[in-house]
C-alpha cells in the first residue's frame, strides 16, 4: 500500500528545501539529500550492556535509506551527525556495505555528540566527515543548531529530535516527530527508528510541520 | 505454655488473647500459618513470642556453641512499619534481658551497619522484599541463610496483590530450597480470599494452620448528610462544600484523620478548610505519597504525640504505625472499596474494645447511597479478594539476573523453584528458557555475532561476569515504577517533596501553584529540580498526580445495587440516606424507573447533544469503560456510527448523533457472553493500552533503567523510552514473553475482564428495563457531566492519525 506522499516545500530566498514524511530534508537544487540522527548501532550498543532489545537481521533504517536515494536519486547524501550510536559493532559493517553500493554519491557527515569513531575509522569508509557544510550562498548544515549565525544563512540542523504533541478529539494525545523552523533555524526530526522525541514548546513565530506516515504539514 | 510471653505478659499486666495462645502453640508444633487479626490486638506479639521460644529451645537442645546465624527474618511492606516492629521486638529483648539480637534493613539503612549485619547476622533481621532480594545479590547468601528457621510476612494482604508479592513468593522459593524445614507465618487482614492469601504464601506442598482472631472491631458509620438535598450537587468529586460539616467533627474529636482518594484532592481540602478556620494554621497538616519524607515524618510523630488536630491524608496512611490519639476517621468521597474503607476505619479508635468512629462524606448526590451499600457490606462480612499477579515475567527475568550477579543459579534447579510458586506454577520450560534467552542471548532469533553481553553460563552455573552490569542491576531491583519526577525546592535548598514532571513543566517562572499545603511560586527549573518560593498569592494551579483513581470494587458494586435495590421497599428514617435522597428517587421514578435486583436499567433518551443511551450495571468505571466499548462496537455493527462514551461508577453513556437501535440491538443479544472475548478485543484498542502497561514491565526486567530519583542519568547513552522498545518488539518480536505479559495484564487489571465478563453473565439473565424519558435524571445526569468524554472508535492508529490530520487542515 503506497499512498501517495506528499511533501511539504519550504523556501528560504530562493533555495527549496522539501520536507518529506520519511523525515528527510531534499534540496533539489542541489540533488541533496540531508539525514539527521541515525543513530545506527544504537540497538547493539545496548544489546552490548545487556539491554535486550531485538536487532533486525537488517537494518530497518538502512532500508528506508536504499528506498529514498532510489526515490530521488540524490548526488549528495550529508548524515547530520549522530549517524553512529556507539563504538564500534556490527552494525557498522552494515554501514559499510550499504555505502559500498553507492560509489558515485558523495556522503558527508556534520560530526555529532555521538558519533565517537575514530577519524581512522571514517577514513576507510566513503563519508567525508566535517563540522559544517555550506550549501550554496544562504544554507549551512550542522550537528547541532548554531546559536551565532551570520546573518541572512539558514541553519539546517538535527540533534534536538523535535517531536510535537496534538490534542485530537476525545482527549487523545499524538505525539508525532517534526520539522522545527524558527528564525534562522531548520531542524530536522531524527531519522533513527530507535530515537526519542523531545516535545518541543510552542513559540512565536515558530513553525512547527508534524510528520504523518504519508504527509507532512504546518502548524 | 510460652514460657517467655508469660513472663512479659504478666511483667505488662496484660492477659493474652486467644488467638495469641493459638498462635504460640502452633508456632511451638512447628507449623507455618496465617495469622489474621485486626490491627492493635497484638499481632506482632502473637508471632514474636513464638518466634523467641523457639530460638531457645533449639539452642538448648543444640548446646554446642556455634557461630550466630540469621534465625528470623521479618517482612513488612513499608519501612516505617518495619522500624515499628524493629522498636517493639527490641523493648521485649530488653525487658527480659535476652540476648536475642535484632537488627533493621532498609532503604535508610547506612552502607556501615549493612556490612556488620553482613559480618556479624543479628538473629532476626526486620526489613522490605526489595532489601531481601539485594540481599540475594550478595555473595555469601547461601552461607547468610543457611540456618534460617523463620520468615515472617506482614501486611501480606497489602503485598499479594501487587508484583512485591512475586517478589516475596519468589523469595521464599528461594529460601525454602535452601532450609527444607523453613516455617513462613504470614499476617494479613481480612480479605475475601484469606485461604487463597495463606496457600499462595505458604506453597501448596505446606498446610500451615490459619488462625483467625474471634476479636471484631466495633465501627459505627455515619453518612454526612448535607443540610438540603435541592442545593446538593448531581454530580462532582471533591466534596469541598460539605467542608463546613466537618469542623464540628473536627471540633469534638481528639484528632481527626481526613481520608482523600487523591493527593490533590487532599491538597484542596487542606486550603478549604484553612480558609475556613484561619486559626487552624498549625493544628492540621497534610500528608501524602508526595510530600518529602521529612514532612511526613514530622506529621506522623505530631500524630502519636496528639499535637495535631487533624491530618488530610490519602491511601499514604491506610497501613501501618497506629496513632493512639486519633479517635475519629473521616472518608472523603466513595472509598470505592469495603476493605479500604474498614481500613481507614481502622485507624481510630486503638485502645482495645473501643469504638472506631468512621464518619462517610460524600461528594455528590447518588454518593450518599454509598453510605447505606458500606453499613450493610460491613453488616454482612462483605470483604474484596486481592487478586495475586501471575506469570510476572517481568519480575522472574529481574530475580534470575540477581540470582547470577551473587552465586549463580542452574537451570533446572531455579525451574523448580521457580515454578513451585504460585505466581509461575503454569510456566512452561519453554517459557522459562525464553527467559533464559533473554538475559543470555537478549532474546531469540539471533545472529551469532551478536555481542550481546548480560548473563554467562559457566559450565551450567549461570552468572553475571561484568561489575558493571552488576551495578547496575543492584540499583534496579525491585518493583516500584515511579514517573519521572521534580523535586521541588526551596532556594534555600530545603526539600519540599516530588511532583510530575509533565505538570511542572506546563508552569513557568512566577506562576503559582498548591503544594503540601503553600502557594509556591516556581522561581526556575534546574535539572530535575523545580526551586521554588512562597506566594502570598491565592490562585495557582492544583498539581494533578496520575494514577490517583480506582474503579469501585467488585464487592462494593454489589452492596450498592442491593442498596439501591430497598428503594422499592418502605422508607423509614432507620435508613438515613435513603430517607434523604427519597425525592430524588421520586424524580427518577417519574421520569424513568428506580433500578432494582435482577433486572437492568436503560434509559433512552434524545437531547439538542443527540441520542444517548444510559446503562446501569453499577460495576464500577474500569468495567464500565470496557463494557460500554463492547456494547458500542455491538451497536456498530448493526449500524454505523460513532459514539461517544462517557462512565461513571455507577453506569455508562453513550452518545450518538444518529438514533441508536436499542430495541434491535437487545433483539440479538446485546449483553450475550457469546463471542464476548472477541468482541473485547476488536472492540477496544488494547494496543495503546498494553504500551502503558509495557512501561511498569521495561523497567522490571531491566530494559529501562531507573536511576535514582531526582538524580541526573549519567548513562544517558542507554537510555530510550519504553515506548520505543514496545514498538521495536511489536515490530521484530511479537511474541515476545514481555510483550505478551503487557496484553495480559492489560486484560487482568484494566479491563478487568474476568469481572467484565461476570457482569456479562450477570445482566444476560436480568430482564431489561427499557425506558425513554423526555429529560435527563437524576442517574443520568452525573454521567453526562463526567468532563471525561472517551470517543469510541474502533480505528487503528493509521485511521486516528489521518483523523486528526484532517481537522488539522481544515
Amino acid at each position: 500500500m503506497t499512498a501517495p506522499v506528499s511533501i511539504m516545500d519550504f523556501y528560504y530566498k530562493e533555495e527549496l528545501i522539501q520536507l518529506l514524511p520519511e523525515k528527510v530534508a531534499f534540496l533539489p537544487g542541489h540533488q541533496m539529500m540531508v539525514v539527521a540522527d541515525l543513530h545506527l548501532g544504537k540497538a547493539s550498543h545496548f544489546r552490548k550492556a545487556g539491554i535486550m532489545i531485538p536487532l533486525p537481521n537488517v537494518s530497518p533504517d538502512l532500508l528506508k535509506m536504499d528506498e529514498l536515494i532510489d526515490k530521488l536519486n540524490p548526488s549528495t547524501v550529508v548524515f547530520l551527525g549522530d549517524l553512529f550510536h556507539s563504538s564500534l559493532n556490527k552494525e557498522w559493517e552494515e554501514l559499510k556495505d550499504f555505502l559500498r553500493k553507492y560509489p558515485m554519491i558523495r556522503f558527508v557527515l556534520t560530526k555529532g555528540n555521538h558519533d565517537i569513531l575514530s577519524p581512522k575509522v571514517m577514513e576507510n569508509t566513503s563519508i567525508e566527515v566535517v563540522d559544517e557544510l555550506e550549501v550554496g550562498n544562504d544554507l549551512l548544515l550542522t550537528h547541532e543548531p548554531m546559536i551565532d549565525l551570520e546573518e541572512d544563512k539558514l541553519n539546517i540542523s538535527g540533534h534536538i529530535h523535535p517531536g510535537v504533541m496534538i490534542k485530537g478529539k476525545g482527549r487523545q494525545l499524538f505525539r508525532l516527530p517534526c520539522f522545527y523552523y524558527h528564525e534562522q533555524s531548520l531542524i530536522l526530526p531524527a531519522f533513527g527508528k530507535l530515537t526519542g522525541l523531545y516535545i518541543l514548546k510552542e513559540i512565536a513565530g515558530a513553525k512547527i510541520y508534524p510528520v504523518f506516515p504519508d504527509e507532512v504539514l504546518v502548524i | 505454655m510460652n514460657s517467655f510471653a508469660d513472663a512479659w505478659f504478666s511483667n505488662e499486666g496484660w492477659t493474652a488473647h486467644a488467638f495469641q495462645k493459638k498462635t504460640w502453640s502452633a508456632m511451638a508444633n512447628g507449623n507455618s500459618g496465617l495469622l489474621n487479626a485486626p490491627t492493635g490486638y497484638g499481632k506482632t506479639m502473637a508471632i514474636w513470642f513464638g518466634v523467641l521460644h523457639h530460638y531457645y529451645i533449639q539452642r538448648k537442645v543444640k548446646k554446642g556453641k556455634s557461630e550466630r546465624k540469621l534465625h528470623c527474618l521479618w517482612i513488612t511492606p513499608l519501612r516505617a512499619l518495619s522500624s515499628e516492629i524493629y522498636q517493639a521486638t527490641n523493648i521485649v529483648s530488653d525487658d527480659l534481658a535476652l540476648d536475642y539480637q535484632i537488627g533493621l534493613r532498609t532503604g535508610d539503612t547506612s552502607t556501615k551497619v549493612r556490612q556488620q549485619q553482613k559480618k556479624k547476622p543479628p538473629q532476626a533481621l526486620v526489613t522490605t522484599p526489595e532489601s531481601v532480594h539485594i540481599l540475594f545479590a550478595g555473595k555469601g547468601y547461601t552461607d547468610y541463610f543457611s540456618e534460617l528457621e523463620f520468615v515472617i510476612v506482614d501486611e501480606w494482604h497489602e503485598l499479594m496483590g501487587s508484583k512485591r508479592g512475586v517478589l516475596i513468593e519468589l523469595a521464599l522459593s528461594r529460601l525454602k530450597a535452601l532450609n527444607p524445614k523453613l516455617k513462613i507465618w504470614g499476617i494479613s487482614a481480612t480479605i475475601g480470599n484469606l485461604e487463597e492469601a495463606q496457600e499462595i504464601l505458604l506453597g501448596t506442598e505446606n498446610a500451615g494452620v490459619l488462625i483467625k482472631s474471634a476479636i471484631k472491631k466495633k465501627i459505627q458509620i455515619e453518612t454526612l448528610l448535607p443540610e438540603v438535598l435541592e442545593r446538593f450537587p448531581w454530580a462532582g468529586h471533591l466534596g469541598v462544600h460539605m467542608a463546613a460539616t466537618v469542623i464540628p467533627i473536627i471540633e469534638k474529636s481528639q484528632s481527626t484523620l481526613l481520608f482523600t482518594n487523591t493527593r490533590s484532592q487532599a491538597e484542596i481540602w487542606y486550603r478549604q478548610l484553612l480558609e475556613l478556620k484561619p486559626d487552624w494554621a498549625g493544628a492540621i497538616a497534610l500528608h501524602h505519597g508526595s510530600l518529602s519524607n521529612e514532612i511526613r515524618v514530622w506529621v506522623e510523630a505530631a500524630l502519636h504525640e496528639g499535637s495535631l488536630k487533624a491530618v488530610i491524608c490519602t491511601s499514604s496512611l491506610d497501613l501501618g504505625v497506629d496513632f493512639r490519639p486519633v479517635d475519629t476517621v473521616v472518608q472523603i468521597g466513595s472509598p470505592k472499596g469495603i476493605a479500604r474503607f474498614l481500613q481507614r476505619a481502622g485507624r481510630s479508635g486503638h485502645q482495645p474494645g473501643a469504638l472506631s468512629r468512621v464518619y462517610f462524606l460524600p461528594t455528590h448526590s447518588l454518593e450518599i447511597m454509598e453510605g447505606a451499600s458500606l453499613k450493610y457490606a460491613v453488616k454482612e462480612g462483605m470483604m474484596e479478594k486481592r487478586i495475586p499477579y501471575v506469570r510476572s515475567f517481568d519480575v522472574l527475568i529481574q530475580y534470575l539476573v540477581t540470582l547470577a550477579i551473587s552465586e549463580g543459579f542452574k537451570a533446572e534447579e531455579a525451574y523448580r523453584e521457580v515454578k513451585s510458586t504460585h505466581c509461575f506454577s503454569s510456566i512452561t520450560t519453554d517459557e522459562f528458557n525464553e527467559c533464559l534467552l533473554m538475559i543470555t542471548k537478549g532474546g531469540r532469533s539471533l545472529g551469532a555475532y551478536d555481542e550481546f553481553h548480560k548473563v554467562v553460563a559457566e559450565e551450567g552455573v549461570f552468572k553475571v561476569t561484568s561489575r558493571r552490569i552488576a551495578h547496575r542491576h543492584m540499583l534496579n531491583i525491585g518493583t516500584i515504577v515511579s514517573d519521572a519526577m521534580m523535586q521541588v525546592k526551596f532556594m534555600s535548598g530545603k526539600f519540599l517533596g516530588t511532583i510530575e514532571e509533565w505538570f511542572i513543566s506546563r508552569l513557568k517562572p512566577g506562576d503559582t501553584f498548591w503544594f503540601s499545603g503553600r502557594n509556591l511560586e516556581l522561581i526556575k527549573v534546574r535539572e530535575m529540580q523545580a526551586l521554588v518560593r512562597n506566594s502570598s498569592g491565592k490562585k495557582g494551579a492544583i498539581p494533578s498526580w496520575m494514577g490517583g483513581r480506582l474503579p469501585l470494587s467488585a464487592d462494593l458494586g454489589a452492596a450498592l445495587r442491593h442498596a439501591m435495590d430497598s428503594v422499592h421497599q418502605p422508607i423509614t428514617k432507620s435508613n438515613p440516606e435513603l430517607h434523604f435522597l427519597k425525592p430524588l428517587f421520586l424524580k427518577q421514578k417519574e421520569l424513568s424507573a428506580l433500578p432494582e435486583e435482577g433486572t437492568l436499567l436503560m434509559e433512552s433518551i434524545q437531547t439538542k447533544y443527540g441520542y444517548h443511551l444510559f446503562v446501569y450495571p453499577f460495576e464500577g468505571k474500569f468495567v464500565h469503560e470496557g463494557m460500554a466499548a463492547v456494547i458500542a462496537y455491538r451497536l456498530s455493527k448493526i449500524k454505523a456510527a460513532t459514539f461517544s462514551i462517557a462512565t461513571n461508577e455507577y453506569g455508562f453513556e453513550l452518545l450518538s448523533d444518529s438514533p441508536i437501535p436499542v430495541e434491535e440491538a437487545l433483539e440479538l443479544g446485546l449483553f450475550f457472553t457469546d463471542n464476548l472475548m472477541a468482541d473485547i478485543r476488536l472492540g477496544i484498542n488494547t494496543t495503546e493500552m498494553a504500551r502503558r502497561r509495557f512501561r511498569d514491565i521495561a523497567s522490571i526486567a531491566g530494559l529501562v533503567f531507573q536511576g535514582y530519583p531526582g538524580k541526573p542519568m549519567k548513562t544517558k547513552h542507554l537510555q530510550a523510552n519504553s515506548s520505543l522498545f514496545f514498538s521495536v518488539f511489536e515490530d521484530y518480536d511479537p511474541g515476545n514473553l514481555l510483550l505478551r505479559q503487557a496484553y495480559d495484564e492489560v486484560m487482568d487489571f484494566q479491563l478487568e475482564s474476568a469481572r467484565m465478563y461476570a457482569a456479562f453473565v450477570r445482566i444476560s439473565t436480568h430482564a431489561i428495563n427499557l425506558t425513554f424519558p423526555d429529560k435527563l435524571t437524576p442517574f443520568s445526569f452525573p454521567i453526562f457531566a463526567e468532563s471525561f468524554r472517551e470517543k469510541y472508535s474502533n480505528e487503528d492508529w493509521q485511521t486516528r492519525l489521518s483523523k486528526l490530520k484532517e481537522r488539522l487542515e481544515k
